[in-house]
C-alpha cells in the first residue's frame, strides 16, 4: 500500500528541479484518482483479498501447467532443457566452480565445447541454489524434480511482478486483472509448462521484475530503486540473452521521455545508475563478457548515457546563463556533440572494436538478410515470421483488446505510460518478425488488456459513443436513400443545401475527453458490457486451458496415440534407444546425428555427439548435413574423418510420425550446400518438375543418399496393412521408391520398437580390400576371331548369339 | 583395296583440317562480334538468325545466357520487367568485372522479336533463362534456371552461373537512390511542415493522433502483414492438387493456415 502513496509525491518533494516544476499541472487527474481508490483502506481487507487473489493466480498457474506431468510423468521435455538439465546435473554434482570451468568434451566431438563460457548460467544457478537450500533444510529432492516444476513455480512470481507493474502503471484492480491473464495466457504457457527447463522460463520473470523497478526508480528518481533494478537486470542478463531487449528499450524510453519534453532530473538519476551498474554487473557473465562495450546491439544504451548526461548539463548551464547566450552555445554543444559521437562510433566500427549485428538480431531488423545468408537461422521454425493465427492461438482475445489498453495510455500520458506504450510497440514488431518472439509481447499484452478492462466506465462510453456514430450512419443512409427515390426532380443545388443543413444538424461530438459523462451513463448498456465482457473472458480461459493441453503439453519424447476403441498409446521409442545406447555402447563411442538430437544423445545416452542444439559452429553441421546427403561411400569417407561409430537417424514412416528426419532433410541438404556448394546441390534432390518425392519418381540422387538409405533401410520387407504394398510409408503416404538395398559401410545395429530411431554401426574399414586393378592383373591376348567388321559372316535379326571364349556361367 | 582406304582416310583428314580452319577462323569472328556487341552493350538482342549463328550453331568454346522474355507491354508479362533488371545487373557486373573476358556473353530474346526461337525451343513461357554451355547440344534441365524455385535475384543468377561455368561475377548493384530519395523527401516534407506550421506546433501534443499511429502501427505488426511482407505470398492461391483458385476467402484462409 505504501507503494501506491508514493505515487505523486516525486513532484511534491523535488519542486527544485525545474522541469519536474513545470509539470505539477500536467499530472494527470484520473491518475490522482486511481491511487485514491488504491490508497482508501483503513481496514486492510482490500490487501488480504489482494493477497488472496495473487495466491490463487499462483496456484492457477501452477496446476494449469502441469498436464505432462500427470499424463505422463516428471520428464524433462524437447532439446534445450535437456542440456540445461544436464549442465545443471554436473553443477550439483561437482561443484560451481567446476560448473564454471567445465569443457564438455562430450560434445562438438573433436572441438568439444567450453561450457562455462557459452551458457548463460543463471538458470542452472536457480534451480541449484533451490536444491541447495531444500537439502539443507533436510527435504531431499532430486535436481530433476526441481528443473521440471522450476518454470510453473516461477510462472507465479512473473504474475505477481505483473501485478506490480501493472498496479504503477494503473490501478490495483488492473494489476489483479494483469497477473490473472499472464498466469494462463498461452503465449507464456508455451515456455513454461511443467518440463520445459529452459532459460525463457526465468527470463520473463527477470524481465517483468526489472520493469517494475525501472518504473518505480523513474518514478521516486531514488539510487536504491535504481539499484535495484540494476541487480534484477544482472539476473536477467545471467538467465537469458533475451536481455538486449531491456537494454534497448530502457534507454529508448529514456530518449522518447528527453523529446517529448518530459525529462526530470528523476529520470537522470534513475538511468545514469542503472546504466553503468547495470553494465558492470552485467560483464561479469562469463558469455556476455565485454559485449556491453564492444557490440552494437549495446550502442543505443551508450549513446542514450553520453546524450543524458549531455542534456542534465545543458539544464545545468541553462540555469546559469542568459537565455540568448544559451541559445547560441546551445546550437553549436548539441551539433559538436552529435557528430563527435557519431564518427566516434563509425570508426570504432570500422576498425573493428565495435562488432556489427550479430546475425540473428540482424534479421529483425532487416527481415530478408537471414533468408538469402543464413539458412541455419531460417531452417529453425522458431525464427519465422507470425502469422495471424499464432497470435491468435497464444493470445485469444487479449490481442484485440490490448490496442484499446495502448489508447487509454496515451490518453492519460505519464512518464511510465510511455514506457508501456514504446514496449508495446517494440514488442509488436519483433513478434511479427519472428514466432518465438511472441513470448516477450505476451506480458505486455496482458498489462494492456488489463488496463482496457479495468476501464469499464470508458468501454461502454465508446460503446455508446460507436452506437450513436451506427445510428447517425443509418440516419444519413435513410436519408439519401430517401432522397434518391422521390427526389429526382430536386435541382442538385437544393439538394446539397439540404445535405449541409443536415450535417449541422447532428452533433458531432466525442464525448471520451469530459468525464463528467460518467455520471449519465445507461445503466442497462453497462450491464450488458459487463456480461458481454465476462462471457470474453470465460471464452478466454476456456481457451488457454484447452490450448495448454492440447498444444503445449508435450513432453515430445514421449509421444501417444489414440486407438481407435480411445485408448491410450504410449510411444516411448526415444528412451528406449537413447538408453540401449547407454548401456551397449562403449563409453566414448560417437553418435553422428542431425543436430535436433544433440542435446538429447548427450542428455539421456551420456554418449559424444558430433553436433547439437548449440548451433555455434555452421561448419561442423554442413559437415554433417554433407555426410547425410551425400551417398554412402562419399558418407564413409565423411564419417571416417570424424570417427563416427554410430550413426542415429530419426524415421516416422512406420507409425506415421511427421517430426522425422526425412522431412528435414532439406534443410541438411541446404546447409551443406551453403558451406560445399560444389559437392551438394539442393536442386539435385528435387525432380525435374521441382518436387520433393521419396517414392519411385524422387530423383536419384535423394533414392541413394545416405539418409534415404539409413531411414528405409529394410522397410521395403515390412507390409504394415494388407490394403497398402510393403514399404509404405505413412508420412508421406506413398511407397518408398527404393526398397531392395544393402548397406556396404554401415550395419544396422538397433532399431526401436516403431521404428522411430534406428541405430546404424559404421564399419571398420575391412581387411581385404577388392582390388580391382593392381593384383592379379592377367594379361590375355585378344581372341584372334574378330567379331566385328565386314568378315562377319551374314547376321540373322534376334539370332541368339553363341560368344566364344566366355563361360556361361551367371557372373555377379 | 588399301590405296582407296587411304585416299579416303587421307581426304577425311584434309576435310577436317580445313572445317578446322574454317572452324577457328568463324569461331574467332563470332568472338570478336560477340565481344564488340558486349561492350556496347552487356545483353545482346538476339534475333532468329543471330541466334542460330551465334547460340546454335557448332563452332562454339564460350558460353552464352540467354534471357527469354517478353518486354511488350501488350503480353501483359509482369515479372518479366524485374527479371529483365536483375538480368541486367549480372551482365552489368560482368561486364565492368575486372575478369570479363569472352568465354561468357549475356543474351535477350524478346518474344516479339522472334517467336521462331521460342518454338525452335520448344517453349512458350517467359521469363526463361538458359544456359548454352561450352559444349554443344541440347540444354538439360540444370541449364534452365529455375525461377520457381530461387526466385531471379541478381545474386542467385551469378550463383547458378558461377555453378555452371566456374565463372564467379561478383554482383554490383548500381545502389539505389530511390528509398534514400523517398526518405529525404519525406524527411523534408516533415520538416517544411513543421516550419510552416512553427508557431502553432500544439498538434504534436495531439494524443489523439499519436495514439492512432500507435494502434494503427501495432495492429500492422500483430496482423500478420509482417508476414506478408517477408514471405511475399501470392495474393490467390491455387489448390496445388486441382488447380483451382480457391473461390471464397474463407476457403483461401483455409488453405493458407495449412500451407504456412
Amino acid at each position: 500500500m505504501s507503494n501506491v502513496t508514493k505515487r505523486n509525491v516525486p513532484s511534491a518533494t523535488k519542486p527544485s528541479t525545474s522541469a519536474a516544476a513545470q509539470k505539477p499541472a500536467k499530472q494527470e487527474p484520473e491518475s490522482i484518482v486511481h491511487s485514491k481508490n488504491d490508497a482508501h483502506d483503513p481496514t486492510g481487507v482490500k490487501t488480504i483479498l489482494i493477497v488472496a487473489c495473487l495466491g490463487c493466480i499462483w496456484l492457477i498457474g501452477f496446476a494449469s501447467r502441469l498436464f505432462s506431468v500427470i499424463r505422463y510423468e516428471s520428464i524433462i521435455h524437447e532439446f534445450d532443457p535437456w542440456f540445461n538439465y544436464r549442465a545443471t546435473y554436473h553443477m550439483v554434482t561437482t561443484s560451481f566452480y567446476e560448473f564454471l570451468n567445465w569443457f564438455d568434451e562430450r560434445a562438438w566431438y573433436p572441438l568439444g565445447r567450453i561450457v562455462g563460457g557459452t551458457v548463460y548460467p543463471g538458470l542452472m544457478i536457480t534451480s541449484g541454489g533451490i536444491h541447495w537450500l531444500l537439502s539443507n533444510m533436510n527435504i531431499t529432492i532430486h535436481i530433476r524434480e526441481i528443473c521440471v516444476f522450476l518454470a510453473p513455480f516461477f510462472s507465479g512470481l512473473t504474475a505477481i511482478s505483473t501485478y506490480l507493474l501493472t498496479k504503477e502503471l494503473w490501478s490495483q484492480g488492473a494489476g489483479l486483472f494483469a497477473a490473472a491473464f499472464i498466469g494462463i495466457v498461452p503465449g507464456y504457457i508455451s515456455r513454461s509448462v511443467a518440463g520445459s527447463y529452459d532459460n525463457e522460463g526465468i527470463a520473463i520473470f527477470a524481465l517483468m521484475f526489472t520493469y517494475y523497478l525501472w518504473i518505480k526508480s523513474v518514478k521516486t528518481g531514488r539510487v536504491f530503486w535504481a539499484i535495484l533494478t540494476a541487480l534484477s537486470y544482472f539476473y536477467m542478463v545471467s538467465a537469458w540473452g533475451g536481455y538486449v531487449f531491456i537494454i534497448n528499450l530502457i534507454p529508448l524510453h529514456v530518449f522518447v521521455l528527453m523529446i517529448i519534453g518530459r525529462y526530470s532530473d528523476r529520470i537522470y538519476v534513475a538511468y545514469s545508475v542503472f546504466y553503468i551498474i547495470g553494465t558492470i554487473l552485467s560483464m561479469q557473465i562469463p558469455f556476455v563478457g565485454f559485449q556491453p562495450i564492444r557490440t552494437s546491439e549495446h550502442m543505443a544504451a551508450a549513446g542514450t548515457f553520453a546524450l543524458i548526461q549531455a542534456y542534465a548539463f545543458l539544464n545545468y548551464l541553462k540555469s546559469k546563463l542568459s537565455a540568448k547566450e544559451f541559445r547560441s552555445f546551445f546550437i553549436f554543444a548539441v551539433t559538436l556533440a552529435a557528430g563527435v559521437v557519431f564518427a566516434g562510433v563509425v570508426a570504432l566500427t570500422y576498425f573493428g572494436y565495435i562488432a556489427p549485428w550479430s546475425g540473428r538480431f540482424y534479421s529483425l531488423w532487416d527481415t530478408g538478410y537471414a533468408k538469402i545468408h543464413i539458412p541455419i537461422i531460417t531452417s529453425v521454425s522458431e525464427h519465422q515470421p507470425t502469422t495471424w493465427t499464432s497470435f491468435f492461438f497464444d493470445l485469444h482475445i487479449l490481442a484485440c483488446i490490448f490496442p484499446a489498453g495502448v489508447w487509454f495510455c496515451i490518453k492519460e500520458l505519464n512518464d511510465e505510460r510511455v514506457f508501456i506504450v514504446l514496449y508495446a510497440v517494440f514488442a509488436s514488431y519483433f513478434a511479427g518478425v519472428m514466432v518465438r518472439l511472441i513470448l516477450t509481447l505476451t506480458p505486455v499484452v496482458c498489462i494492456l488488456s488489463a488496463i482496457a478492462l479495468s476501464n469499464l466506465n470508458l468501454v461502454v462510453q465508446i460503446i455508446e459513443i460507436f452506437c450513436h456514430e451506427i445510428n447517425i450512419f443509418f440516419r444519413t443512409l435513410e436519408y439519401y436513400l430517401f432522397d434518391e427515390n422521390i427526389g429526382q426532380d430536386k435541382s442538385v443545388d437544393k439538394e446539397l443545401k439540404d445535405k449541409s443543413q443536415y450535417d449541422e444538424k447532428v452533433p458531432r461530438s466525442f464525448p471520451l475527453s469530459k468525464p463528467q459523462q460518467d455520471k449519465n451513463l445507461n445503466p442497462n448498456l453497462k450491464t450488458f458490457v459487463v456480461i458481454a465482457l465476462a462471457v470474453l473472458l470465460v471464452l478466454f480461459a476456456a481457451h488457454c486451458t484447452w490450448v495448454t493441453s492440447n498444444a503445449y503439453s508435450s513432453p515430445s519424447i514421449v509421444l501417444a496415440t489414440y486407438s481407435e476403441s480411445g485408448q491410450r498409446q504410449i510411444i516411448d521409442d526415444f528412451r528406449e534407444a537413447y538408453y540401449w545406447l547407454r548401456k551397449n555402447t562403449q563409453d566414448d563411442a560417437r553418435i553422428m546425428s542431425w543436430w535436433d538430437y544433440g542435446y538429447q544423445i548427450a542428455g539421456m545416452g551420456n554418449r559424444t555427439t558430433l553436433v547439437d542444439n548449440n548451433t555455434w559452429n555452421n561448419s561442423h553441421i554442413a559437415l554433417v548435413g554433407k555426410a547425410m546427403s551425400s551417398n554412402e561411400s562419399e558418407a564413409y569417407k565423411i564419417m571416417r574423418e570424424l570417427d563416427v561409430d554410430y550413426v542415429l537417424v530419426i524415421f516416422g514412416g512406420l507409425i506415421g510420425y511427421s517430426g522425422d528426419d526425412i522431412n528435414k532433410f532439406l534443410w541438411m541438404v541446404r546447409i551443406a550446400e551453403g558451406e560445399h556448394p560444389k559437392d551438394i546441390r539442393e536442386s539435385d534432390y528435387f525432380t525435374e518438375q521441382g518436387e520433393f518425392r521419396v517414392d519411385a519418381g524422387g530423383s536419384k540422387t535423394l533414392l541413394n543418399c545416405l539418409m534415404y538409405k539409413l531411414s528405409y533401410y529394410r522397410f521395403g520387407e515390412i507390409q504394415v496393412d494388407y490394403r497398402t504394398p510393403p514399404g509404405f510409408d505413412r508420412t508421406r503416404n506413398v511407397e518408398i521408391g527404393n526398397k531392395n538395398f544393402k548397406l556396404e559401410h554401415l550395419e544396422e545395429a538397433f532399431t526401436s520398437e516403431h521404428w522411430i530411431v534406428r541405430i546404424f554401426r559404421v564399419k571398420e574399414p575391412s581387411n581385404r580390400t577388392p582390388n580391382k586393378d593392381l593384383l592379379r592383373k592377367i594379361k590375355r591376348n585378344k581372341s584372334v576371331h574378330s567379331k566385328k567388321g565386314k568378315k562377319r559372316q551374314g547376321v540373322i535379326k534376334n539370332k541368339p548369339v553363341v560368344v566364344k571364349g566366355k563361360s556361361a556361367t551367371i557372373k555377379k | 583395296m588399301r590405296p582407296s582406304l587411304f585416299a579416303i582416310f587421307s581426304l577425311i583428314i584434309l576435310v577436317q583440317l580445313s572445317t578446322c580452319q574454317v572452324d577457328s577462323n568463324a569461331l574467332s569472328e563470332k568472338i570478336e562480334q560477340l565481344t564488340e556487341w558486349s561492350l556496347k552493350k552487356p545483353v545482346i538482342r538476339l534475333n532468329f538468325e543471330k541466334f542460330k549463328h551465334f547460340v546454335k550453331s557448332a563452332p562454339r568454346n564460350y558460353s552464352i545466357v540467354v534471357m527469354l522474355t517478353a518486354l511488350a507491354p501488350h503480353r501483359g508479362c509482369q515479372i518479366c520487367r524485374p527479371a529483365n533488371d536483375e538480368f541486367q545487373i549480372v551482365a552489368q557486373s560482368w561486364r565492368y568485372s575486372p575478369q570479363f573476358s569472352n568465354k561468357l556473353f549475356f543474351a535477350m530474346v524478346d518474344f516479339d522479336d522472334a517467336p521462331d526461337i521460342f518454338k525452335m525451343l520448344n517453349t512458350a513461357s517467359a521469363p526463361q533463362f538458359i544456359m548454352f554451355g561450352r559444349k554443344q547440344g541440347k540444354p538439360k534441365t540444370a541449364d534452365h534456371f529455375d525461377i520457381s524455385r530461387v526466385g531471379f535475384s541478381a545474386e542467385q543468377i551469378a550463383k547458378w552461373i558461377n555453378d555452371r561455368t566456374d565463372i564467379n561475377i561478383r554482383i554490383f548493384r548500381p545502389p539505389n537512390y530511390s528509398g534514400l530519395l523517398l526518405v529525404v523527401l519525406l524527411v523534408s516534407m516533415i520538416a517544411s511542415l513543421l516550419y510552416v506550421k512553427r508557431n502553432n506546433l500544439e498538434f504534436l501534443y495531439n494524443k489523439t493522433t499519436w495514439s492512432m499511429i500507435v494502434i494503427s502501427a501495432i495492429l500492422i505488426f500483430i496482423s500478420g502483414q509482417m508476414w506478408n511482407q517477408i514471405r511475399g505470398p501470392p495474393m490467390v492461391y491455387r489448390n496445388p492438387k486441382t488447380g483451382q483458385v480457391p473461390w471464397s476467402l474463407v476457403e483461401q484462409a483455409w488453405w493458407f493456415s495449412f500451407s504456412a
